[in-house]
């Protein structure tokens, strides 16, 4: 998939965990590993404002998109 | 679910007395066809009389049972899909292609149904009638419930990409 989820760059930065971060943004860790492992077809603005908000962030720095 | 219980049951009654006929026939067909004498019983076959006397009238009633067993077997396919329904299994790739097949066995029953019938006029009764049939058993009702079945089929499997679209939406 051309888009890219860079999470687990992010969730290293910050020294917090899927889990964490799965409660603190509302998701579930299944819905988050489907996100982080490039399998989600879509994401609501929602939960990439709460995603952000928790991981202190810009959207840029958690998705990025690659030409093949 | 009541409903889809009570279709199944109807469906499996259907089923149970339409093998036991077909078995009959499959006996019978045979009998027919390698008998040089003519049958003294007429033969009722979807709604035709057809007096099986020599050989073009024994291959109409063949192609009547074909038409015949097409049909059947769309009743048999149907059968599976509603036991993946039963089993909630509803947007299944096998309930999407069973229903595609159940569209074309309609279909195909309909088509060979029309055909045998214009050469049963034609050969047997010696005229073509020009009748525009609007009853509930007629041709277009056959064919457009053949061709439902093949939209359906398109529409569960729309249905399915929009469902597995909306499950990976995080």
């Amino acid at each position: 998939m051309p888009i890219i989820v860079n999470l687990d760059v992010m969730l290293a930065k910050r020294k917090m965990r899927s889990n964490e971060l799965a409660e603190r943004v509302g998701i579930t860790t299944a819905n988050l590993s489907i996100l982080k492992t490039g399998k989600a077809k879509a994401i609501r603005f929602s939960t990439l404002e709460a995603i952000c908000e928790v991981l202190d962030c810009q959207p840029g720095d958690i998705m990025e998109f690659i030409k093949y | 679910m009541k409903r889809l219980n009570l279709l199944k049951t109807l469906v499996d009654l259907f089923l149970l007395f339409a093998i036991l006929g077909s078995l009959l026939l499959l006996v019978f067909i045979p009998v027919f066809l390698l008998d040089n004498e003519p049958i003294e019983f007429p033969i009722t076959f979807n709604n035709k009389l057809v007096t099986v006397k020599d050989f073009a009238s024994k291959m109409i009633l063949v192609c009547y049972f074909v038409a015949y067993m097409l049909f059947v077997y769309g009743i048999y396919l149907f059968r599976k899909v509603l036991k993946h329904f039963q089993k909630r299994e509803i947007f299944h790739d096998n309930v999407i292609l069973l229903l595609n097949r159940v569209g074309k066995l309609f279909l195909a029953a309909s088509i060979v149904s029309v055909v045998v019938n214009l050469i049963y006029h034609i050969y047997i009764e010696g005229k073509v009638n020009f009748v525009v049939d609007v009853g509930a058993d007629s041709f277009l009702i056959a064919a457009s419930i053949g061709l439902f079945f093949m939209v359906l089929s398109e529409v569960f499997s729309i249905a399915k990409n929009m469902k597995e679209e909306n499950e990976l939406t995080i």
